[in-house]
């Protein structure tokens, strides 16, 4: 192209475009405790909780760009049909636990207890898909003066 | 084997230590000795559901202590949670009458991080209907894909009772954080993205605080000053990242040019280096009587040093002032006023970014722009904030609260050098309470924020078409021609925002207790543009206790949160 009568070259810049879009996350959070005491020597506890979270962005409807590039950057694909998928989250944690407390005696007492966490990831991200569980079981005795 | 026989000979040692000290006295004595193990399993991709866990398969012994003892005024308290060894608590208080007491604890835990696969950093421009042009690429330059950090904290904290005439106390603190262990950093390089290299660092960053503080009573006003210091550093040895040899990103050709167009190329250097900071503060406090209300007034100043320097070669320094004072008065039996005014200010020391000619030597070369800069920094600022609460109680069950505010934001060297940007948000604030008994109880609030000139970034967030604009004889585009293309302001600050909470708390019977309530959120800017950006956010809840007998207790709830966020998805139309 000529400029003021001097051969230059165009670059190939168009300028920029976009769109607006919404990004929704929800989460849902349920739990529930339960303590049984059926003797005074006996105590039964339990927990369980469930998360399950989600995150995505809606389909990015970008203004069509064909009269900008006047021809221009044929090589590059302007098309965002999977753009809003790029960034989504979906994954689902339950935890679990259960508890026992028996007296042997007034001042000695047999614990037990067991704690399951389960990770359901359903759109792996910048860390890869992140399932995965973890298992504890846990025994003891308490002395209490 | 020996690890495990240790800790249990630990944990009856420290029970046998502390019995003995509560036989030196008469008063009350109590103790409660946990000595158990646990066995923990690990499956698949552990480090999200076992983020703060140390992941072994294998059985760890654990102990927990709780021991209290009272003699006289004197008390002494120990509680310690050994979980493995990377997870382990203690805190130790004793207090002297009222004229010593001292805490001392240790907290130490594990935190493991998942490892960027940097996926998203893996492609090539097309050429005709093939890959073939300009690329980005990564690679992992070691093997280590597990990473964990040991966070420990140590602190401890005295006072001494120097003088009873004016009640004047000595107050000593330490705090100690210590973070080891590695983590993953990428560095980038040729045309800033083009080629990613992850490694595997070693991290040892220490933080150590500590505080000397007299305070005293003079007449109904208590005074203190106190002096604060802290340091941080990193202990690590520094991680080094090859550069490339700077070229043309599909031929491999024109190093020469490219070469010209960097600061730095075919060389190791540091990467991801911490600050080595200190800081000085003196605080002088105050507060007590005044009128028929009462007062609290600090002063702060603050003065932080990077002491590691060597890129500008300039000191950095940041020094921060700020004053508040509170005042509550009655203004009758059933209404009172709090009033709060509160004044900051930041300066930061403004370095002189000497960069390589950029081209040296190339065709062109006079005609192109020093890069040279004084980056000035968007945290010099002076701040101001007030605001008054009105508290009235209606009657016995209800109270109405309203609170006006103000704050002022200045920024003197952002987005002009010795500018005066001020963002200017006012407040408003209605709080409403009632109580019918144990029956049930209702709070709700509704708050309103309206900002004028929120903090905004002074780039563009587009760029208008550049194609006449940057034509050149030669071709070359540059990035720093673009910068004058750029337009449009973008935050993600609001111009107004609104909130509101409900919260009911309902006693059906002595068996069920119900609360229920919501919070909801929304803001927006409409500053900017066309650009429509907005935020909301809906979150109830509803939670039940149910004790049907004395042998059962059952308590359940369920949250729910939406969160949506509206903003420009941009796009480049652009190439090269």
């Amino acid at each position: 192209m000529s400029i003021n009568g001097e051969d230059v070259l165009a670059a190939r810049h168009y300028g920029t475009a976009y769109a607006m879009t919404d990004y929704t996350s929800t989460n849902h959070n349920m739990f529930a405790s339960v303590s049984y005491i059926p003797a005074t020597t006996l105590t039964f506890t339990g927990t369980i909780n469930l998360n399950k979270s989600t995150g995505e962005l809606d389909l990015v409807e970008m203004p069509s760009v064909e009269a900008k590039l006047e021809g221009g950057l044929s090589h590059q694909d302007f098309t965002f049909d999977e753009m809003h998928t790029y960034s989504n989250l979906d994954f689902t944690t339950l935890q679990f636990t259960l508890g026992m407390e028996y007296k042997l005696t007034p001042t000695v007492t047999l614990t037990s207890d067991i704690d399951y966490s389960d990770l359901d990831d359903k759109a792996g991200y910048v860390y890869g898909v992140e399932s995965g569980s973890f298992f504890m079981i846990r025994s003891g005795i308490r002395f209490d003066l | 084997m020996n690890r495990n026989i240790s800790i249990i000979g630990f944990a009856l040692l420290l029970l046998f230590a502390t019995t003995m000290f509560a036989q030196t006295g008469e008063g009350e004595t109590s103790y409660s000795l946990w000595l158990g193990g646990h066995y923990t399993d690990f499956k698949d991709n552990a480090n999200k559901v076992g983020e703060y866990k140390l992941q072994s398969d294998k059985f760890f012994p654990e102990f927990k202590l709780n021991y209290y003892s009272q003699t006289g005024s004197s008390v002494f308290r120990l509680d310690a949670d050994y979980f493995d060894y990377e997870n382990v608590n203690g805190r130790l208080k004793t207090k002297v009458g009222d004229k010593f007491k001292a805490e001392f604890s240790y907290r130490s835990l594990s935190k493991n991080s998942g490892m960027d696969l940097l996926e998203n950093m893996e492609t090539r421009e097309l050429v005709g209907a093939n890959p073939g042009g300009k690329i980005i690429t990564h690679e992992f330059l070691d093997d280590i894909t597990e990473f964990s950090i040991h966070r420990q904290e140590i602190s401890s904290k005295a006072e001494l009772l120097l003088s009873r005439k004016n009640d004047v106390r000595l107050i000593t603190a330490h705090r100690m954080i210590r973070e080891s262990g590695n983590a993953q950093e990428t560095g980038s390089t040729h045309c800033f993205s083009c080629h990613l290299g992850s490694q595997s660092v070693a991290v040892d960053k220490q933080t150590n605080s500590f505080k000397a503080g007299l305070e005293g009573k003079v007449y109904a006003q208590k005074l203190a000053y106190t002096f604060g210091y802290r340091k941080f550093e990193s202990k690590a040895p520094d991680a080094y990242f090859m550069y490339d040899d700077a070229r043309h990103p599909v031929n491999g050709g024109a190093g020469a040019e490219f070469g010209s167009r960097v600061n730095y190329e075919d060389e190791s250097l540091p990467i991801g280096s911490y600050p080595e900071t200190e800081k000085l503060s003196h605080k002088v406090s105050s507060k007590g009587k005044l009128g028929s209300g009462h007062y609290a007034a600090a002063f702060i100043y603050s003065r932080v040093e990077n002491k590691k320097v060597n890129f500008t070669n300039t000191s950095l320094v940041s020094e921060v002032y700020n004053g508040k004072v509170n005042y509550t008065a009655p203004l009758s039996p059933s209404m009172r006023l709090v009033s709060k005014l509160g004044f900051g200010k930041i300066n930061k020391t403004d370095p002189f970014i000497d960069l390589a000619p950029f081209r040296e030597g190339r065709s062109g070369y006079e005609v192109l722009p020093s890069f040279d800069i004084t980056r000035y920094s968007a945290l010099d600022r002076t701040t101001f904030d007030g605001s008054a609460e009105l508290i009235k109680r209606m009657n016995p069950k209800m109270t109405l609260a309203f609170l006006a505010g103000y704050k002022q934001v200045s920024r003197s060297d952002y987005p002009i050098i010795d500018g005066d940007n001020s963002s200017k948000t006012m407040t408003g604030q209605l709080k409403f309470k009632y109580r019918q008994g144990l029956k049930y109880s209702i709070r709700a609030k509704y708050r309103f924020e309206k900002t004028s000139d929120p903090f905004t970034s002074a780039r563009g967030l587009f760029e208008r078409r550049g194609r006449e604009e940057l034509a050149v004889p030669s071709g070359f585009i540059y990035y720093y021609q673009r910068e004058d293309l750029r337009y449009q302001s973008i935050t993600s600050t609001p111009t107004d925002k609104h909130e509101l909470d409900f919260n009911l708390a309902y006693r059906a019977s002595s068996q069920l207790n119900l609360t229920a309530g919501f919070k909801v959120e929304y803001d927006k800017n409409g500053d900017l543009d066309s650009l429509d950006v907005k935020h909301s956010m809906f979150q109830p809840n509803l939670n039940l206790t149910i004790t049907p007998n004395s042998e059962w207790i059952i308590a359940s709830g369920y949250m729910y949160n939406q969160s949506k966020s509206r903003g420009p998805i941009t796009i480049a139309l652009f190439d090269g």
